[in-house]
């Protein structure tokens, strides 16, 4: 909640093609442009290094590139010679040319590289024109909201100035959806002309929440969110300073809360909120923006820069689940009327064997020597599942073992209980798997026949609750006799009407967004 | 000035990072290096003009090496293609 900050449109450029007295002076120019510009990039990444990923900040290397090269020096050139004019229309004409061509492949992914030329050309020409862009003056936290705001303008702001970001134009692709993200800022990008009604120092509350943006709240809504803001903030300090400690009921009952991550600075949260372990992690998402398959080495270097973050305890680690509302670029996706029922992770796994699984198992058994590394099964429907990927692991294992990469034992393999077939008849798995986490999250969209994606029919999800509750508890029962545990990672594990159930069935972990693990853990010390 | 065609295999063809390690492998050689496909001819050490191909998977493409390395530019440039773009 902030008084919004409308950025005007930038600093108005006009470029003209004028006359020149002398060729060799405005290649000077140019290229005196391309060095400054080069040098404002790299002191802007070293800014916002600390507060960025390895993988975030690749966003400046693929500016500098841009400014490195060669053809669009030499075009730039061959352009102010050839019409002996200005570098400046030089370099609007030839980057307008890159960015057209780009642009017209019709692949998001180009495009977004195209968005980059095009803020790079304008940094070049205002550099040329010895202007600068309007500098985001910021005195009082605002929201800014703007048409679009490019990674250069976001960076040069006082972070602690910017409470959120609203803007018309972007996707979730986009480079400063990324940044904010990572920097924890709120923000919604892609609002078209909703926000033509906003003005200058209107207050405004994003809803991270629900996604969305309210204008000029009412002052009871005010009242209603300064009061949950200010809530949420005391208890959230209060919380967090218990929540590195385990959570135990009133009564002595522990229960392991764990993080569901996806990338290296969900693993930082994770730590800082005072996760237990890593209860799930979601190894698909850092490979949602990758070209072609991962190979063994970038499946192994990805998982231990984030698993070193937070050495010392339990990974649970879930083979690749895409497929469904994460396709794969590299993939040639065939279009399936019902995604979320089709060829998705182990089933698409196996079909691409050598591209998927195998890489990934070898990765993480060798990993495996280094972490407590839990291998968790997703979608696994039958028997017949279950036996082909715990030999393909077993396998893996034998063969890197013979390869004389020595593996010390084999990492204990889990499933994911997520399809009904196998929740309703745990007597099989429960004396063949090491241990079981529950996906409520599909398990509730295939009981209820109603797919999770669609709006018009998620209501229904929720009303599974009841029977999921009763699969959990059968299921952890016969688990417990054999030894093995049970743990829930769907939204049901952070459901705080469901705790009490969860104690009181001895589940063994609840894994949930590491944000609400402060909250889940003091519940469970308020409980008898 | 010796030249190649090879069959592009990787799954994407020349994208984001595939060209540009492609013209940072280039860059790497004395000789000029140039692509060609569909009538166009673009510097092979430049990412915005590979990019600009659009040359995809299973699309056959030209190498062009010309310079006093120009025989372990093309070898080198071959393998990085064969390889799908791992180096």
């Amino acid at each position: 909640m902030g008084p919004a900050f409308l950025l005007k449109e930038n600093t108005s450029l006009k470029i003209i093609k004028s006359k020149i007295s002398s060729i060799d002076s405005e290649i000077k120019h140019l290229k005196n442009a391309l060095l400054i510009a080069q040098a404002k990039i790299l002191d802007i990444r070293e800014k916002m290094i600390d507060s960025l990923s390895n993988e975030e900040i690749k966003i400046y290397d693929a500016h500098l590139e841009i400014l490195k090269d060669p053809e669009l020096e030499e075009k730039t050139i061959n352009f102010i010679k050839s019409n002996s004019c200005n570098a400046d229309f030089a370099v609007h004409k030839v980057t307008a040319e890159y960015t057209k061509i780009l642009n017209g492949l019709g692949d998001p992914y180009i495009s977004a590289r195209a968005d980059d030329i095009i803020m790079l050309s304008r940094m070049l020409i205002l550099i040329l024109q010895k202007k600068e862009e309007n500098k985001i003056i910021l005195n009082i936290p605002s929201i800014i909201v703007a048409d679009s705001i490019t990674t250069n303008q976001l960076s040069s702001i006082n972070k602690n100035f910017i409470l959120g970001i609203v803007t018309s134009y972007g996707g979730p692709t986009d480079h400063v959806a990324i940044l904010s993200k990572a920097l924890g800022i709120p923000s919604l990008v892609g609002l078209d002309n909703k926000i033509s009604k906003i003005k200058d120092g209107s207050l405004l509350v994003i809803d991270s929440k629900k996604a969305q943006l309210i204008l000029n709240p009412s002052p009871f809504y005010l009242k209603k969110i300064n009061l949950i803001i200010l809530k949420e903030k005391q208890e959230s300090s209060n919380q967090l300073k218990e929540s590195h400690n385990c959570a135990t009921t009133k009564s002595g009952t522990s229960i392991e809360i764990n993080a569901n991550i996806g990338s290296l600075n969900d693993v930082k949260k994770a730590k800082s909120f005072g996760a237990d372990g890593i209860g799930l992690f979601r190894t698909e998402l850092c490979f949602l923006d990758s070209e072609k398959f991962p190979d063994e080495n970038m499946h192994y270097s990805i998982y231990e820069s984030i698993l070193k973050e937070f050495p010392k305890v339990k990974h649970t680690i879930r083979l690749l689940d895409f497929g469904s509302d994460k396709p794969l670029s590299y993939l040639n996706n065939i279009k399936e009327e019902n995604p979320a029922l089709g060829s998705r992770a182990l089933r698409l796994g196996f079909k691409h064997y050598d591209n998927l699984l195998k890489p990934q198992i070898r990765a993480l058994l060798r990993l495996s020597n280094l972490f407590n590394i839990h291998i968790l099964c997703p979608m696994i429907a039958s028997e017949e599942d279950w036996i082909q990927i715990k030999e393909r692991i077993i396998f893996e294992f034998n063969q890197l073992n013979n390869e004389e990469i020595k593996i010390d034992h084999l990492p204990r393999i889990g499933i994911m209980v997520e399809i009904p077939n196998v929740a309703f008849r745990p007597e099989y798995y429960v004396k063949n798997a090491d241990f079981f986490s529950f996906g409520t999250n599909d398990l509730a969209q295939f009981l209820m026949a109603a797919d999770r994606t669609n709006d018009s029919v998620s209501n229904y999800l929720s009303q599974s609750k009841e029977s999921i509750l009763i699969l959990i508890k059968n299921f952890t029962e016969l688990a417990h006799k054999e030894g093995k545990e049970v743990g829930v990672c769907g939204e049901l594990a952070a459901d705080d009407k469901c705790l009490s159930y969860f104690l009181d069935i001895n589940i063994n972990s609840l894994s949930m967004p590491p944000s609400l693990i402060p909250k889940i853990k003091n519940e469970i010390r308020n409980t008898i | 000035m010796i030249e190649k065609i090879i069959k592009i295999k990787d799954k994407i063809g020349f994208h984001a990072r595939t060209s540009s390690l492609f013209a940072k492998k280039a860059s790497t050689f004395h000789a000029e290096i140039f692509i060609e496909f569909n009538d166009k001819k673009e510097n092979g050490k430049s990412t915005l003009s590979l990019m600009t191909l659009g040359v995809k998977s299973q699309d056959v493409i030209k190498i062009r090496a010309n310079g006093n390395d120009e025989i372990e530019a093309l070898e080198s440039l071959e393998e990085l293609i064969k390889n799908n773009f791992k180096s």
